[in-house]
């Protein structure tokens, strides 16, 4: 999960601060692949349990990730789907709730 | 600008690569399995299939099958063929099996006597009787002796009627 919060970091030093439409793809695309990143690490946990039962690395790992390809293709698309579209009414409520007309990025760079 | 976009457009590659790889696998994966679980079924289909032929060559040399008519004079006729029984049966115990029949037992030479088939009752002027058909001759025999001493033999034809007594020998089954 910090992997995602430092992604989202640096997506946030990427921009101006202010997100548009284009930010939707941008922010559906950096979810589905940190979504990826989290369900191979998860994933690898399995590939251990599997090792731990004698299996090789290798095939522990690809077994690993075969068994759970299924829910992590529903958990890539759906997370792509929720990033894409709840990003910019999120970040834009989450602005005039914390910073009025002024940005987060404005904010903390007068701080 | 460009370069953040082929960054985006490779990451979102980078994706379907890995995830259509993973899901081709579970595909490959499940496919493999019921394959095998397939051939194994077929194989196990395969042996009980042979058994069973077995088997059944077995209740051939234990049974006969026989065809047996039900005339009920009113024009209803009704035919079991190939009415599978075991060895050693008699037209009575064809009858037995195929209809639902009622009978008196007198015991001694006289023997069991069937007296309704179907529902359908002897009375003071009409009864049944039993035929069995002669291959060799090609025509219909009248026993003068119980049916329950009648014996089947593989392919045999039998037939109860039911006639009336008036007129003696009663006419062959048709």
């Amino acid at each position: 999960m910090a992997i995602v919060g430092i992604g989202g970091g640096l997506y946030g030093r990427t921009g101006t601060g202010s997100y548009a439409s284009r930010s939707c793809l941008e922010t559906a695309v950096l979810g589905a692949f940190l979504t990826l990143v989290y369900d191979i690490i998860t994933n690898f946990g399995v590939a251990i349990s599997y090792m731990l039962m004698g299996m090789p690395f290798f095939v522990a790992f690809v077994s690993a990730i075969v068994s759970g390809a299924l829910f992590s293709l529903v958990h890539v698309v759906s997370n792509a789907a929720v990033f894409g579209v709840a990003f910019v009414p999120l970040t834009n409520s989450l602005q005039k709730l914390l910073g009025g007309g002024k940005t987060w990025k404005e904010r903390f760079s007068l701080t | 600008m460009e370069r953040k976009v082929f960054t985006y457009v490779a990451l979102a590659l980078l994706v379907w690569a890995i995830s259509g790889t993973a899901t081709a696998g579970y595909y490959f994966t499940q496919y493999t399995t019921y394959q095998n679980e397939y051939r194994s079924l077929a194989k196990e289909f395969n042996t009980l299939s042979e058994a069973m032929g077995n088997l059944s060559d077995v209740m051939e040399t234990v049974s006969l099958r026989a065809n047996i008519l039900v005339n009920y004079g009113n024009g209803t006729r009704v035919w079991h063929n190939n009415t599978a029984l075991p060895v050693g049966s008699t037209a009575f115990t064809a009858i037995l099996a195929v209809e639902d029949t009622r009978y008196l037992d007198y015991g001694g030479d006289l023997g069991i006597l069937v007296t309704s088939i179907g529902g359908l009752a002897n009375t003071t002027t009409c009864g049944w009787s039993y035929w069995y058909r002669d291959t060799e001759k090609s025509e219909w025999v009248l026993p003068l002796y119980s049916c329950a001493k009648y014996i089947l033999h593989r392919g045999d034809t039998v037939a109860f009627t039911y006639q009336s007594y008036m007129t003696w020998p009663p006419p062959s089954p048709t």
